[in-house]
């Protein structure tokens, strides 16, 4: 198997490595990645790593060597508060940046076999009915969102014009160790170990559809190494919603109880991409499948 | 009436060469037309406008050339709105953007789509209207701009108009040449003349929601009423049917919440056909 990985400098990217490192060790794993020195660190995670620098916000992927499979993860990710002001980044690195991927493809000389694409939850926006399921109507509500969906679409349209099948993946909430993206996870995380308050600046009852990082990486080798891709879209999220009072309590208590929680919503605070997925098609595909508890996952936070 | 300057993103094509055509009757509003690939030859000294984004229509998809129209798409009809708002920030005071039923893709039966079905767009263009408008809409939300997204059905009724069913089948039909049609001909389509197009955009300019509406002929036509009125409006021709196992494939609009923008398209295809008929042989193409 030769398996390229974009964005593999990326939270999920890194977990993958350790995943592949393990699990796959006769793999033949292309990274690319934006920054040398994250590159770096990932060839220490994965020691025959091939690593090679691209920024597909705004360069065309170049590579001679055949591949099997694509894993596309590369993506800009910003935190709600800068999502309007940054979409044109998001834009660029998230839809334009899927097009230079299957761009690379159109003109390989061996194509790949498939293409298994990270997009997101976020495409859904705030679906009529929940839990959303994948054939439902997509309204983003976030730049993020629509960079996403406009990835999927991108992704579906080669992959129909290519003959090289596609998967996109509407990945939850993901969470877990090693994420240096300043989610408020980590924040309250790391408060709930030293005991500083917990503060949820928000209404505490909007709910996430969280997903713990390994679990994603489990999925994304079990497709790539599986001999057919599922539908276009597929949600990858246990489906549970999880309220933010929910998850600092939980944290509270992982912590023995030492950090105090405050609640202080901002004013026209609103319930923004409160989503969740339905697990059907999921279920059918991966029958028996069992999504890490929030508890155990919050723990593996301070390994 | 009297108004606020009207800036049209892309408006040289036949949609804005028709719309400005609407406004110039309106001796108060002043309209400037921007080509997207050259915003930076806009005028510095307007105050508050509001922004009509038409922008590119680039299909190509017969023999997949649309493949190479992709990334031009994207930036026309998905980037060029927010960019150019977002470059006179604080200044516009509406957008409108004209949206397409390509953002639906094929529908699943005879049914004519509501602005609440499921985009699925499988054409670059599609894609990228589809893209446009929810980037209109975030960046609206996000700014406080009241705006409308008008999903046009194909829209006909100028010299140059693009090749379509309705513009096929007439063409054919002048000639005294058949009209093959592939399977029943019950397959669905959904139209809108030029001049009623223009208007619609004009009754978006003062609508007061910021919302999406189907814009087209409110009643959709098979393309077997289609042959039959073009055989009808020109007095030749006949219409065949052939390869009886084609797929049919529905592509119909239900335009009924229009009338609350409010507009009531007025010419119906028969009617654009006879428009369209004597366009072209007053300027002798026909």
């Amino acid at each position: 198997m030769r398996l390229l990985v974009t964005g593999v400098t990326g939270f999920i990217g890194r977990r993958l490595l350790r995943r592949l490192a393990e699990e796959r060790p006769r793999w033949t794993v292309y990274g690319i990645g934006r920054d040398p020195a994250r590159l770096a660190r990932c060839a220490a995670i994965l020691p025959g790593l091939r690593a090679m620098r691209c920024d597909l916000e705004t360069q065309e992927l170049e590579l001679d060597d055949p591949v099997d499979v694509v894993v596309h993860l590369a993506s800009w990710v910003a935190l709600p508060r800068e999502d309007s002001a940054g979409w044109e980044r998001l834009l660029h690195t998230n839809t334009r940046g899927t097009i230079r991927v299957w761009r690379w493809i159109q003109h390989a000389a061996t194509r790949p076999s498939a293409v298994i694409h990270a997009s997101s939850v976020s495409a859904y926006g705030e679906p009529r009915v929940q839990p959303a399921a994948e054939d439902d109507a997509t309204e983003p509500s976030s730049f993020y969102g629509l960079s996403k969906l406009g990835a999927e679409l991108y992704g579906n349209y080669f992959s129909s014009a290519l003959g090289v099948p596609t998967v996109n993946l509407r990945i939850g909430y993901v969470y877990g160790p090693e994420d240096d993206s300043g989610k408020v996870i980590y924040k309250w995380a790391a408060a709930a170990r030293t005991g500083a308050p917990i503060t949820i600046g928000s209404s505490p009852h909007v709910f996430r559809d969280y997903v713990f990082v390994d679990d994603v990486t489990r999925v994304l080798v079990e497709l790539a190494a599986a001999p057919t891709l599922p539908a276009a879209a597929l949600n990858v999220s246990p489906g549970r919603g999880i309220t933010l009072l929910q998850l600092a309590r939980t944290l509270q208590r992982l912590g023995s109880d030492r950090a105090p929680l405050h609640v202080q919503p901002t004013p026209g605070d609103h319930f923004a991409g409160c989503v969740i997925q339905s697990r059907a098609r999921f279920d059918a595909l991966f029958p028996g499948f069992r999504f890490t508890e929030l508890e155990d996952g919050l723990r593996r936070l301070w390994e | 009436m009297s108004g606020e300057p009207v800036v049209v993103l892309g408006g040289s094509g036949r949609l804005g060469r028709r719309f400005r055509a609407v406004l110039a009757g309106d001796r108060w509003r002043r309209v400037i037309n921007v080509d997207p690939r050259e915003p930076a030859a806009f005028p510095d000294d307007l105050e508050g406008f509001a922004l009509v984004v038409l922008a590119a229509k680039i299909t190509l998809e017969a023999g997949g050339e649309g493949l190479t129209a992709v990334e031009d798409l994207l930036a026309t009809n998905a980037f060029a709105p927010v960019h150019f708002a977002a470059a006179h920030a604080g200044r516009v005071t509406r957008l409108v953007f004209a949206s397409s039923l390509e953002i639906y893709g094929d529908a699943p039966d005879a049914a004519p789509l509501r602005e609440e079905a499921p985009a699925r767009p499988t054409t670059a263009y599609g894609i990228s209207k589809l893209l446009g408008e929810h980037a209109t809409r975030l960046y609206c939300r996000d700014h406080g701009i009241p705006w409308v997204a008008l999903r046009y059905g194909s829209l006909y009724g100028a010299e140059d108009d693009l090749a379509n069913a309705l513009v096929g089948f007439l063409a054919l039909a002048v000639r005294g040449a058949p009209i093959e049609l592939h399977g029943d001909g019950s397959g669905t389509r959904s139209y809108l003349h030029l001049d009623d197009a223009a208007g619609a955009l004009l009754a978006a300019l003062t609508h007061s929601e910021s919302e999406v509406f189907n814009a087209a002929h409110p009643r959709p036509v098979t393309l077997r009423e289609l042959a039959d009125t073009a055989v009808a409006v020109a007095g030749r021709g006949h219409v065949i049917y052939t390869h009886p196992e084609a797929r049919t494939a529905h592509r119909a609009l239900d335009a009924g919440k229009l009338r609350l923008l409010p507009y009531a398209p007025a010419i119906d295809v028969a009617e654009g056909m006879r428009r369209r008929l004597t366009l072209l042989r007053e300027r002798g193409l026909a």
